[in-house]
């Protein structure tokens, strides 16, 4: 491996994500090369430093999920329950994106386990 | 990651816990990662809903290949480039600077990165952010991109030779 391979490798060696097929011929090249080994160093300090710059951008809005939430859920248009707290069987019909799924879930001793959810047609 | 994987079979079978397990662990990821191509918070967490939604819709569809983290990623970058050709048409009207933190939080070597990573073109900006950030390999990377791997060792290159420059 020459200098200019070695140093198209070096971020991901930074990183710890290099491939583990370049790293056997990686590591001879740097065990022969001090100026490769100096550029290890500094892509090393590159890399923690971007790191911890973008580690300083905002977080996703809290209310994002709840979005993510309605979208996903739908519009319930209709629900059926049978049953009782210990055990029951719900059915449920909810309008998402232009479509009707159907839902069917198993209630026991208060849990909820989805049976199944048809795709609603286009 | 196995973990990814076992929420992402659950949420196939409609598990909305999982669901806002794998949202918690990927929310501020891809929101960050809108932003670094973007730059808009708005359409940043547009970016947030529109691949959650799809994860939710597609999870059945996903054929495990690629990690979970690579298939989440690739959405993302096609919901960011899809509401940038949206911006370009004129439908939508972007009202917001580029995002950076308040100065008044940040350390200033942090500030001058973050500028520096700013000025980067896009495709060069990008890059950074998965390697750097998300610690993704070149080969994942270039998954994500849709571009050969050279590509975006190439990128890599330009993109450190402008960060030092910047920063030294």
């Amino acid at each position: 491996m020459n200098c200019r391979k070695a140093r198209e490798l070096l971020p991901w060696l930074a990183t710890g994500a290099l491939p583990p097929e370049d790293q056997a011929g990686l590591m001879e090249h740097l065990a022969g090369c001090a100026p490769c080994r100096a550029e290890l160093a500094r892509e090393v300090r590159l890399a923690r430093e971007v790191r911890a710059a973008l580690e300083g951008l905002p977080r996703a809005p809290e209310e994002t999920w709840g979005k993510v939430l309605a979208r996903t859920r739908g519009i319930p248009l209709g629900k059926l329950e049978l049953g009782s707290f210990l055990m029951g069987l719900s059915l449920g019909l909810s309008l998402q994106g232009g479509r009707v799924p159907l839902e069917g879930e198993l209630w026991l001793l208060g849990r909820k386990f989805p049976l199944f959810k048809t795709e609603g047609g286009a | 990651m196995a973990e990814d994987r076992e929420l992402l079979s659950r949420i196939a079978t409609g598990d909305e816990a999982a669901f806002k397990r794998l949202y918690a662990r990927y929310a501020d990821r891809v929101f960050r990662y809108a932003l670094t191509l973007l730059r808009n918070r708005h359409l940043a967490e547009e970016v947030v809903q529109e691949t959650m939604v799809a994860v939710w819709n597609g999870a059945r569809t996903f054929r495990g290949t690629a990690q979970v983290s690579t298939w989440i990623f690739g959405i993302a970058r096609n919901q960011a480039h899809a509401l940038r050709r949206r911006e370009s048409r004129g439908e939508r009207v972007p009202n917001e600077p580029a995002v950076l933190p308040d100065p008044a939080e940040q350390v200033e070597v942090q500030d001058r990165v973050l500028a520096a990573v700013e000025e980067l073109p896009p495709e060069q900006r990008e890059v950074v952010f998965l390697a750097f950030y998300e610690g993704f390999s070149y080969r994942e990377i270039a998954r994500i991109l849709g571009v050969p791997e050279g590509t975006v060792k190439s990128r890599m290159y330009f993109a450190k030779r402008k960060l030092r420059e910047v920063l030294t």
